[in-house]
Parts: structure tokens; sequence; C-alpha cells
């Protein structure tokens, strides 16, 4: 069959065990098992990392620190002091996605940040909890980051749709982002894996650049975390300050 | 040469005549380019090193251009994608077809550009406090 050979084909989703409730799917699936499996690497990293409190860290624990000195330092130069009670939430999102990119670039593994509806509801919720915070601290005040004050009124009608609209655009820049970033590499790996086979001998060539393309890869797994916790860290600021 | 001879027992005489610290320095001058080669080896790495490290930090990795330059991209179509379906929506349920839809992508180009500019504007005072 030619879709056996799709650079496509690593993105389908698989039932791995038939579920429904109430006539409703919730069938378990690759990408759910592949959750629960950066979930179980999450937290035995960290289990291990946190298991003995040494003075002069070891391998694991420094690693662990890197990773929480990384986000308490964002969330510290985006947000400021007052940020510091959602740090334990952007620490979650980072580590997961972190995991999920990692994990997904293991050959037969399943890259479930490649799907734009499971980025799109990390972003949904980022997006109306920070609405709802903005609202909570502010109350009606919020709008004002629609229309900031000191501007002369008659700018209203182009200021708020134009403000509005970016506002709105935040979860689908976030989500389009991260799912586009592994989507696009990952079907550049698999597309040049195919050249490597039908090239015979001269598919050295493709094989090499394979293996840049890998460590590029690596390195924007990372990135990517990073830009979606540093952007949560972002919007929380403006909600907290009201100010761009 | 007759000198040397007589400052033979230095490291006993000397920290009286001239304190501990500079004892110290001595020794340590001594130490790196008598006594141990490997040492001076270690040194000149270590200051490569050092040097590289610092180039690195003024120009910044590629890899963060990289992700800056995919964030000014999605940021710009999100918007003008946000504004367009907004547009097409609304003059679905008011039947004014295609006119609000023209309007609103117009304010979507605005929102991006805008939306770009300050994560550009971002970028270069994170660059400035580096």
């Amino acid at each position: 069959m030619a879709s056996d050979h799709s650079p496509l084909e690593q993105f389908a989703i698989k039932r791995l065990v038939d579920l429904d409730i109430g006539g409703i799917d919730v069938s378990f699936t690759n990408s759910a098992a592949m959750m629960v499996i950066a979930v179980i690497c999450i937290t035995t990293f960290l289990m291990i990392g946190t298991r003995r409190h040494a003075m002069v860290p070891g391998r694991w624990q420094s690693v662990v620190e890197l990773a929480y000195e990384l986000v308490a330092k964002s969330v510290r130069d985006n947000i400021g002091t007052e940020g510091r009670p959602y740090f334990p939430f952007i620490f979650s999102l980072f580590m997961f996605l972190l995991f999920c990119n990692v994990l997904g670039l293991i050959p037969y593994s399943f890259t479930v940040t490649s799907h734009i509806i499971v980025t799109f509801v990390f972003a949904g919720v980022i997006f109306v909890g920070v609405t709802i915070l903005g609202f909570v601290r502010h109350g009606l005040k919020f709008f004002s980051l629609f229309f900031p004050p000191g501007v002369p009124i008659y700018l209203a009608p182009l200021l708020v749709p134009i403000e509005f609209v970016s506002y709105l655009s935040r979860p689908i820049s976030l989500s389009v982002r991260l799912a586009a970033n592994m989507m696009a590499g990952h079907t550049m790996l698999k597309v040049f894996a195919g050249f490597v086979v039908a090239l015979g001998l001269v598919g050295v060539a493709p094989l090499v650049f394979i293996v840049l393309l890998y460590a590029l890869e690596t390195l924007i797994a990372f990135l990517q975390a990073y830009v979606f916790a540093v952007l949560t860290c972002l919007y929380i600021n403006d909600a907290i300050h009201l100010h761009h | 040469m007759g000198s040397l001879t007589v400052f033979r027992p230095a490291p006993i005489v000397l920290p009286f005549l001239c304190g501990i610290a500079r004892v110290e320095v001595l020794e340590c001058a001594m130490n790196k380019s008598e006594l141990d080669p490997s040492m001076e080896r270690l040194d000149s790495q270590i200051s490569r090193h050092k040097r590289a490290q610092e180039a690195q930090k003024k120009n910044g990795p590629s890899a963060w251009g990289l992700a800056w330059a995919m964030r000014l991209t999605t940021e710009m179509l999100a918007a003008m994608l946000v504004g367009g379906v907004l547009g097409w929506l609304i003059d679905g349920w008011l039947g004014t077809r295609p006119w609000l839809l023209i309007v609103f992508l117009l304010i979507g180009i605005i929102a991006g550009t805008l939306n770009a500019y300050r994560a550009a504007r971002r970028f270069e005072s994170a660059l400035g406090k580096r």
C-alpha cells in the first residue's frame, strides 16, 4: 500500500483499547499512551533527582535543579515576585511539553504535540485562565488592556478591534507554533529517511543530513517547550500588571 | 649562582621576610611554568574556552534566532487568521458578506503587525539585558 510509505503516516492516531462511555468515544489511543509515558518519565526523573538533598548535587539532582532554575528564572524575569503562585503550573506545563517533544524524537514513538488539537487545548486553557485571572484581579478595569488610558477617545473604534483581534490571536499563535514546528520537523525527517532507502549507496548523503537534522530537532524540542512556557508567563504578566 | 645556593631553604626563610601571601604567589608561578607543563596547557585551554563562551554569549546561538523568527511569523499569521474568520462569521450572522470580512481582515493584518512589532521590541530588550 502506498500509504504505508507516506511521511504523514507517523501522525496517525491508533486505538489501543476501545472504550465507549455513554456514547462518547474515549478510546485509549497511542497519543494517550505517549502522554501517560511522558508523565511517568517526568515523575521518575523528578523523584530520582530529589531523592537525596545533597549540598553538592549529583548528576540527576543537578539536572533537576537546572530545569527548576530555568523555569524559576523565566517566571521571575517575566512576571516578577507576584508570579510565584503560578510557578507550579508553568513548571508542569514546561516539563510535560518538553518530555512529549523529546520522547517523540525516539524512533517508532508518537509525537503528541504534533497534533494541533493537543496544543490548542493547552493554549485554550491558558487563554481562558488568563482572562479569568485578569477579571478577578482587576474587574472591569481589565478592559483597559484593549484601550489603554491616555489615548484620545476618537481612536477607540480603530484601536479596540485591533487590540481585541490581537488578544484573540494569542491561543492560535501559541498552539500553531508548537504543533507546526513538531509536525514540520518530523515530516522532514521521514521524507529524508525515505531518500536514504530509495537512493541505495548514495543514500549516505541524506543519512548524514538526517543526523544533523536530528540535532536541530532536539534543540527545537527544547526551545519550543521553553517558548511556550515563557509566553504563558508573559500572558499571565499582562493579566496581572495590565500593560504591554 | 652563589646567591641561589644561599636561598635554597627559601620556603622556610621567606615567610618571615616577605609574608605568606607573596610566597604562595611565587610557588604558584613556579608550579605553572616549571614544575608541571600540563598545567600550562590546561590554563590555555580554559582561557580559550572562556573566550569562545563569551563570543557565543555576545552573538547568541543561531537556534534562538530561528525560534524568534518562527515566533514573529506565527504571531502575524494568527492575527490575520483570527481577523478573517471573525469577519466571515459576523458577516454570515448579519448577512453583509463580504464587507465585514474585508474590514476585519485589514484589522487582523494591523493587529498581526502590532503583535510582531511588540515581540520584536521584547526581543531587542532581551538581547540588551544579556
